[in-house]
This record gives structure tokens, sequence and C-alpha cells, in this order.
């Protein structure tokens, strides 16, 4: 009983909740996404379902591990990992395979990819919040250091090629810099700055296919039939989901395999369709009970390094949900990157599992700050 | 100082968590209108993304013959298709394969695909119309096929091929002026119609109402499940006056003559004839034979090329039905004109004796054919003028009856107007001259006037005179019936495809003329005698069956092969159930030419040509379940 008052005082339950709630639905949509595809093919219907609950069990168990680690511990070895996960993206860029236009993926035995630049991310955030604690960011130039640390990844990521992720990054930074106490002037400095110069990314730096999809988040109508037809039948999905959904595997949008890449970039769509608005705000409000659940750590955190490791989560998760349903709703341009703990994929899954352990970590710990003082 | 820190801090999670909020509230508003104001929209986008209407064509109406012999029918005709994108990404295989069962090279195969590709889910019609042998060998050679698909769709058919070609009429594609007749009934612009013939007058008869599946199709268009099925209703049948068996055996007697009169050298160009078997108890049509003729067949699933080309090229216009487009100039055949006029406008009297010297009395220059072997025909009256189809006489009573009376008679008769066969190409009037007519068709007032000596050429059947085939059995099946003018016909009923009856058409009479019983008797008599002791007793010697008819040579020109010849006649005279009617068009002398064809066809119609055709019973017997009205 005691023990059990522990468990529901140290660990957030209702995190933890939410998080399976989400991983159970993440599977149903997979399997709804692809069964008949499958079928249809003649293959096992509950392929890609039998592969994302083993990554959820693998991302159970990162994210079990992760817990019962002391978040200190790791902030001793912060910039080994930092360094070898700069390595891996160095690697990655050399033996790669590519998918899909991007040469992203370690191909594990020829079983399993895995997707170096999802893990990054979680090496970044544990550096960072390593380097911002305890500093001041008042000037300008104390913001360099940061942006380094950033960019360099990011710089490894742009020429796998993945704009997706790159944005994650730099919605992890903005961040938190902005909860470190940066300046909020010099980020709004930086954020016009990086405004006005995009155009000369978008003719210089970006690739045809990355140019499309900006215009056609412009206008998807411009390219129905090629860059814009994904958000087309993805909002046409969303759609024609109305209130209640068209049911579980009733959607026709997704059975009959419309809306490409349905059960990676576009499972929104398949909630939206088959569960209706209903079913879309559900997924929104356990999002934010997530994300406030995740600042709430922060703001609780016996220490400033591990509020910035849990801010630094918690903008990873907005900027991917953020991204991707902005994506699948057609206000967002089409970049390529899951959504937390419903998209078919393990590198993801394992990713946001290990910064969902992080925040309860952190959480469990944040009674010492009061014992030490 | 640390307070301080730690107030900014958590003063910037509180900003971050409101703007979460409001970053999510804007994302759920978006969720908002595309599901609830815009929803109903996207769920119809959704609706026609997935659902197809792949249709069911109908059968079209069978037509058959008097008989119950099917002259028109469907056949399913079997295709093979590749859908490109159902090949394995190494295709050879089964080009190969593919190939040796149908016999092509896998070569051939693959740049077909290439060629013909549209769509990577479309199918690509390889072979068309292919046996059922070479089916069923690709259908067991499924696996090694994959990507090959059989489809199967009903064709028109033709069994008798260029039989009633004509009258039957073929199909194609709509053209511009049926689709404004057709359009409001639902046509569109790539339908397959009858262009001509009774494929085109019973178009609307014979066409089905097209069905369809609706099958929901996923995003490569691929069917997946059939939800909905209406299907097609064919179309109604039709059952025809003629007879095939006949109407095949006339032309076969058609062309062989034709051949003969050109083989004998006086008349090379003897290619175009016709002939028309009509009932004149009712105006049913049994033959229409036009000569040259196609094979609607060869129209089905498009013409090709060169069949094309080689009717639009061909002088005598196989597309032409002579039988009721015909127009040309009738001679003799026409005199029973002149002599019924001349008769009922008591200008003379079956018992006035002509005194004849090959030479008419006013005008000298107008001379009887007979007067060129140096001989005349005597005294005679007018059945003995018939007989030898003496022009003096005629020239003789057509001046005492006058144009104007003889016009009148002309189109009594039927000449100069439709005989209001529903058929397309629409009929020919042909032309009965007249003051009217001359007055309105020329320009210089001495060319506007009516001479005397031009009544001479009427009375004859020369001159302006044009009538078409089906016109002159339309009046000798008058004058067999005793005065009755029939609309002729060529459908007696409309089948539902059920077999019930949907409409019989009943003989329609158009006129009937009071001929006085002596003048129609004279003329009998004068047709009869024509067969057994005048022009035509030769081809007509130890016919079994009494005839009356009448020879007709009409002379075109200064050429002598310019010469159509005619000949028209019913029988049993006494008892008329047949009016057989031919036109050589330069076959040269009716007695030569036509006659011969007639008697042929009349064999052939009372069964006198028994022996050379065991194979009859067969043919005959086909009625089928559908009883005849």
């Amino acid at each position: 009983m005691a023990q059990a008052r522990m468990l529901t005082k140290d660990y957030d339950l209702i995190l933890i909740g939410v998080v399976l709630a989400l991983v159970a639905l993440g599977a149903l949509a997979v399997y709804s996404a692809t069964h008949t595809r499958l079928l249809e093919a003649g293959a096992d219907p509950t392929f890609y379902l039998k592969r994302q609950v083993f990554w959820i069990f693998v991302g159970l168990l990162a994210f079990v591990g992760t817990i019962f680690v002391d978040y200190d511990v790791i902030g001793k070895i912060s910039q080994t990992i930092y360094l070898a996960m700069l390595g891996l993206l160095v690697l990655v860029l050399l033996v790669g395979k590519l998918v899909s236009g991007a040469q992203a993926w370690f191909s594990i035995g020829g079983i399993a990819s895995f997707q170096p630049s999802e893990l990054a991310k979680i090496a970044v955030i544990q550096y960072l919040a390593n380097y911002l604690a305890e500093r001041d960011l008042s000037s300008f130039k104390s913001l360099i250091p940061p942006f380094v640390i950033v960019l360099v990844p990011i710089g490894l990521i742009l020429l796998q090629p993945d704009l997706g992720t790159a944005m994650v990054f730099a919605g992890i930074l903005l961040g938190m810099l902005f909860v470190a106490g940066a300046n909020p002037k010099h980020l709004g400095l930086i954020i016009a700055v990086a405004l006005a110069i995009s155009p000369l990314i978008y003719f210089f730096a970006l690739q045809p296919y990355q140019q499309k999809r900006i215009m056609v988040l412009l206008n998807p109508y411009s390219d129905p039939i090629g860059a814009g037809y994904n958000v087309i039948q993805s909002m046409i999905a969303i759609g024609s989901g109305r209130l209640w959904g068209k049911g579980l595997f009733a959607g026709s949008q997704t059975q009959l395999n419309f809306v490409p890449a349905h059960h990676t970039d576009f499972i929104f769509s398949v909630i939206g369709e088959e569960f209706g608005f209903m079913g879309g705000l559900f997924v929104l409000i356990a999002y934010f009970i997530i994300l406030r659940r995740g600042l709430m750590v922060a703001y609780t955190a016996k220490d400033e390094y591990g509020m910035l490791i849990a801010v630094g989560v918690v903008s990873m998760l907005a900027t991917h949900i953020v991204i991707n349903i902005g994506m699948n709703l057609g206000i967002m341009p089409v970049t390529g990157i899951p959504l937390p703990f419903l998209s078919y994929g393990g590198s993801s899954l394992l990713t946001n599992m290990i910064g969902i352990g992080l925040l309860v970590n952190i959480y469990a710990r944040r009674h010492r700050l009061r014992f030490q003082g | 100082m640390i307070d301080k820190v730690k107030q900014q801090t958590e003063k910037r999670l509180k900003i971050s968590l409101i703007f979460l909020a409001v970053v999510f509230l804007a994302i759920a508003g978006r969720l908002w209108y595309l599901q609830i104001i815009k929803g109903e929209e996207f769920l119809r986008r959704s609706e026609a993304n997935a659902l197809r209407v792949v249709p069911i064509p109908a059968p079209r109406g069978i037509i058959y013959d008097r008989n119950l012999v099917p002259v028109a029918n469907n056949r399913m005709a079997f295709t093979v298709s590749i859908i490109p994108r159902a090949l394995p990404s190494d295709p050879t295989p089964v080009f190969e394969r593919l190939g040796e069962i149908v016999g092509h090279a896998p070569e051939e195969i693959a740049t077909a695909i290439e060629t013909q590709q549209r769509l990577p889910y479309y199918p690509v019609r390889l072979f068309r119309d292919v046996s059922p042998e070479i089916v069923t060998r690709i259908e067991e050679a499924r696996l090694d096929l994959p990507g090959v698909i059989i489809e199967e769709t009903p064709i028109r058919n033709y069994p008798f091929a260029e039989v009633a070609g004509q009258t039957l009429g073929y199909l194609g594609l709509i053209s511009l002026e049926q689709l404004k007749e057709l359009g409001p009934l639902g046509y569109s612009a790539n339908d397959i119609v009858g262009r001509t013939g009774l494929e085109w007058v019973y178009e609307t008869v014979l066409r089905g109402i097209e069905g369809g599946q609706q099958v929901e199709v996923n995003r490569v268009n691929r069917p997946i499940r059939v939800i909905g099925q209406v299907d097609s209703v064919p179309g109604n049948n039709l059952i025809l006056t003629l007879d095939i068996k006949l109407q095949a055996k006339a032309e076969q007697i058609l062309r062989e003559r034709l051949a003969e009169i050109r083989n004998e050298g006086r008349y090379p160009n003897a290619y175009a004839g016709s002939v028309v078997v009509l009932d004149p108890r009712n105006g049913q049509i049994l033959v229409m034979a036009s000569e040259p003729g196609y094979d609607p067949g060869k129209f089905v699933g498009g013409v090709s090329v060169e069949y094309w080309r080689e009717l639009i090229n061909n002088p005598y216009d196989p597309l032409r039905n002579r039988v009721t487009q015909g127009e040309i100039t009738p001679g003799s055949v026409y005199k029973v004109v002149t002599a019924l006029a001349a008769l009922s406008e008591n200008k003379t009297t079956p018992w006035e004796i002509f005194e004849t010297t090959g030479r008419d009395y006013v005008y000298p220059q107008k001379t009887c054919w007979i007067l060129a072997q140096g001989r005349n025909h005597g005294r005679i009256n007018i059945a003995e003028a018939l007989r030898d189809s003496c022009n003096i006489v005629f020239y003789e009573i057509g001046r005492r009856v006058g144009i104007d009376s003889l016009h009148r008679w002309s189109r009594l008769l039927g000449f100069g107007e439709k005989t209001g066969l529903n058929i397309y190409p629409p009929e020919a009037s042909g032309l009965v001259p007249s003051r009217e007519w001359k007055q309105a068709n020329f320009k210089r007032a001495d060319q506007q006037i009516w001479y005397p000596i031009e009544t001479l050429d009427v009375a004859i059947g020369q001159g302006a005179v044009l009538t078409t085939p089906l016109q002159m059995a339309v009046a000798y099946a008058a004058i067999a019936n005793g005065g009755v003018f029939y609309e002729p016909y060529l459908v007696q009923a409309i089948l539902k495809p059920t077999g019930e009856i949907a409409e019989v058409f009943s003989p329609v009479i158009k006129r009937r003329v009071d001929f006085k019983p002596q003048a129609l008797a004279a003329v009998r008599d004068g047709l009869r005698r024509v067969i057994t002791h005048g022009t035509a007793r030769n081809v007509f010697a130890d016919f079994p069956i009494p005839v009356a008819g009448k020879t007709g040579t009409a002379e075109l020109g200064k050429s002598t092969s310019d010469v159509h010849g005619w000949f028209a006649c019913y029988a049993p005279a006494d008892n008329p159930e047949v009016v057989v009617v031919v036109a050589m068009e330069r076959g040269g002398g009716g007695s030569g030419s036509a006659a011969p064809v007639a008697r042929r066809v009349l064999e052939a119609y009372f069964g006198l040509d028994v022996v050379e055709e065991p194979a009859e019973e067969e043919l005959g017997e086909d009625p089928g379940e559908i009883g005849l009205p």
C-alpha cells in the first residue's frame, strides 16, 4: 500500500497512462491503414502491426531503463553521448541506405531499419541542457555556442537531406533557449533573420522536391497529382470523417489507399477519417496533457539541468505534433516527420519513449531538491 | 538572484504552456473547419474518389427474317488485354508465353504495350476478337501470365455477311446529326449506333439499356469490390418481312447474271442491278437486293481503311440501296401506266385495232424498236401492243391522253413520290415530267414549253421519266391486286427481349384506285401474253406457274451499251401472291438481262429449284422459342 502510494506520488501515472493509450491507438491505426493493402498483396495482414508492437515493447524497455538511470549520470557523460551521435550521423551518410530520397537509415541485419537522426534529438537535448544549465544567456554572444551545438547535427541531417528533422532541432533549440532565459528580443531577431534569408535557403539550399512541398503548402491544388496529392487526399480523408468518423476499418480513403504513407506520416488522417472530429480531438487533448505534464515536470524539476531536459523533450514532441498534424490538415508543408506514439516506425517510437522516460525520471527525482535544500 | 532566475523560468514555462494551448486551439479549429464545416463536401469527394461506375453494355436487339432466322445478332468477342501495372518487373517471360499462344512475336506485344499504354492500370487491348481456343489456352496458362486479362463484350454479328447488307445497314460511331437527334434520348458522343439501313431506322428500338456496376476502386483504380449492379436490358428484336434465304438466292442470281452479261461482251458495264420481291396482298418486302453490296460485319468494331476505300472508290457505289434509291429510266415497263390511263379515260378500248407501220402517225421520226429489224407489229390491240412492247400504239394513245392526264395517272400509280417505306437512306421519289416540272426546272422560255412530241417519250417510259424498282413493284402489285397501293414495309413486328410482342405492323393501304375492270383486265391480259407469246416467251418457256409481266429496255443515250434492262412481273397470274421487279443497270434489253433473273427468283420463290438445294430444310428451320405474331 505504501509502495503503491509511492508509485502514484513519484511516477507521473497520468503521463504514462496517456502515452500508453496513444501508443495503443497508434498500433490500431497502423493496422487499419495497412491490413487491406497487405491482404490484397497476399501478405500477412498483421505484418506492420507486429513490427509496431515489437517496437512498442522495445520502447517500453528503453522507457523503463531511462527511468531507473539517474539523469545526473547522463549529465556526466553528456558530451560523450553528443559526440558519439555526431559520429553516427556522419556514418549514416557514408553507409546508410536510401529510403524515399533520404539517406537517413541504418539497416540492421536487413531486418530492421534504424534512423540515427531520431535519437540524435535526445542526444542534443541532454547536451544542450547540460550546457545551458546555470548559464547566463543575457548577451547575444552567449547564444552562439548553443547554436553551434545544434547547427552541427542540423547540417549533417540536411545533408541526408531531411528538412523536417532539421526543423525539429530548431524547435528544440528555440524552446530550450527561451526557457533557459535567453533574451526574447534576441530570439525574435534570430527568427526574423531566418525568415528573411529563407527565400535564399529556398532557392539555393533546398532540393527541388522540398521546394515543391513548400509551394504545395501555399496551394495544394497547384500539383494535385504530384506533391499536392498527399495533402489533398489527407484533407479529404480527415474532412470526410466528420463528427464521429466512418468507423474503424471503414474509411474509404484509408482502406483503399488514397492517402500515401498513411501508416507513417499521415497516420492522423486515418484517425481523422475513421474516428472523426471526436477522435482527432481526443488525440489533441492527449498530446496537450503530455505536453502540459512535461512542462509541469520542468516546473518541479530539482535542478535547471533537469528542467531544461524536460523543456527540450516538450519542445521536441510539440514540434513533431504541430508540424505533423499541421501537414495532415494542410496547414504545414509536407516534411515527412512522424507523429509521436502514433506513426509506424521504431526509431521514432524509441526516441519518444526515451523522452517520456526522461520526463518521468526527472519528475520522480524532483524531491531531492527539497531534501537537499 | 536565484529566486529571480527561478521566477523568470516559471514565467517562461507558463508562457510556453499558453503558447502551446493557443497553437493546439488553432489546430483544433482547423480540425473543426475540415470535419464539421466542410465535412459534407469532403465526404462527397471521398465517395467520388472511391466509387466508379463500370458500364455493362446492353446487347443490341436481334433482327430476324420472316422465318425467324437471325440476320443480325450478337456474339461475345474475346479480347486479350494486358494491364501494364500488373505485369511483373521483368515481363519478358509473360510476353514470350503469350506470344506463343496467340502466334505473335513477343517483341510485337512489348511494342504494342509501349505505344498504346495510357495509364498503368488501364488495359492495353492487344488482340481483338480472338478464338475461344486461344482463350482456353490463356486460361490454362493463367499462372504464367500475370497481368494478362480476357475481356468479353457483345458485338454485332451478321450471319449472312453481305446478304441484305444495304437494307440492314451498319453500325458506327454516332454522327453529329445523329447526336443532335438522339442526344435528348441519352446518347453520347462516343456511342456506336446504326449509321444507315434498318440498324439506323430502328436504332432506338434495337438499342438496349446499358447497365452498370458500381465498384469501389483503390488508388490505382483497381476494383476492390462490387457495391451495386444494374443489369443491362437487351434491345428489342425485329421480325422482318424479308426472306433471307430468298434474298441470298436473289443476290446470287443477280450477281451471276451480271457477270454473265459482262462476259458476253455487249454490255461491259453491267455491274449494278437490283431485285425486289413484294407481296401484292399486303406490301411486305420479301427481297430487296442491290448489287454491288457490302458486308455490314466489316463495320463492326470500326471499318478498316482498306475496306472503306474499296467501297467509296467503287464507281457503282455499293453503299447505295438501288431498290429504293436507284432512280433510273424505266422504258417499256412503264407502258402499263399509259395503257391504264388511256383505257380509264376512254381514249381507247381493249378491242380497238391499231394499224402500225413502225413509225408514229404524226412524228415519223419517232419509231418503234422493231423497225430496226425491218419489220413492224402490224394490226394489234392494246393487249397485243403490251405483248410486243409496240411503241407506236403507246405513242398514239399517249398523245390521245395528253401529258396532263398521263402525269395524273402516273402519280396515281405511285410514280414521282416516295412509296412510304420506312428506310434509310431515304427513298428517291423518281420523276414524272409535266408542264409544271418543265416550267420550274428550265431557264429559257422555249425550254419551259411542253412540246407534244415529249408526251410520246413519257408514254413509253423514256425521256425524263425516272422510277425506282420499288415504285415499279408497288405499281405492278396494284395491277395484280386490283388497285390497292400498299405502303411497302420491311418490319412486321417488334419483340421484347423476353419474346413478348411489343408491336405488330399491319399492312397500310396508301391509296385505292378504282380501275375500270375492263381496263385492268386488258392490261393483265397484255402482261400475261408477254410471257406466253411476247417479249419474255423464250425466257419463261416451260415455266409451270402462270406469270404476267413486262420487259423494259431503257435507252439512255447514243452508246448502244447504255441500256437499262427491266422486268416487272407477278405470279401466279390468276391469283397473284408475289411481285418481282428486276432492274439491270446498263445490262442490255430487259428480256435478255432482267427477265432471266426474275425467272430464277420465281423458281426459288416457288421452290422449283429444290433439286440443287438439299440443305434447304436445315436453313429454314431456326425459329427458336419465339412465336410468330
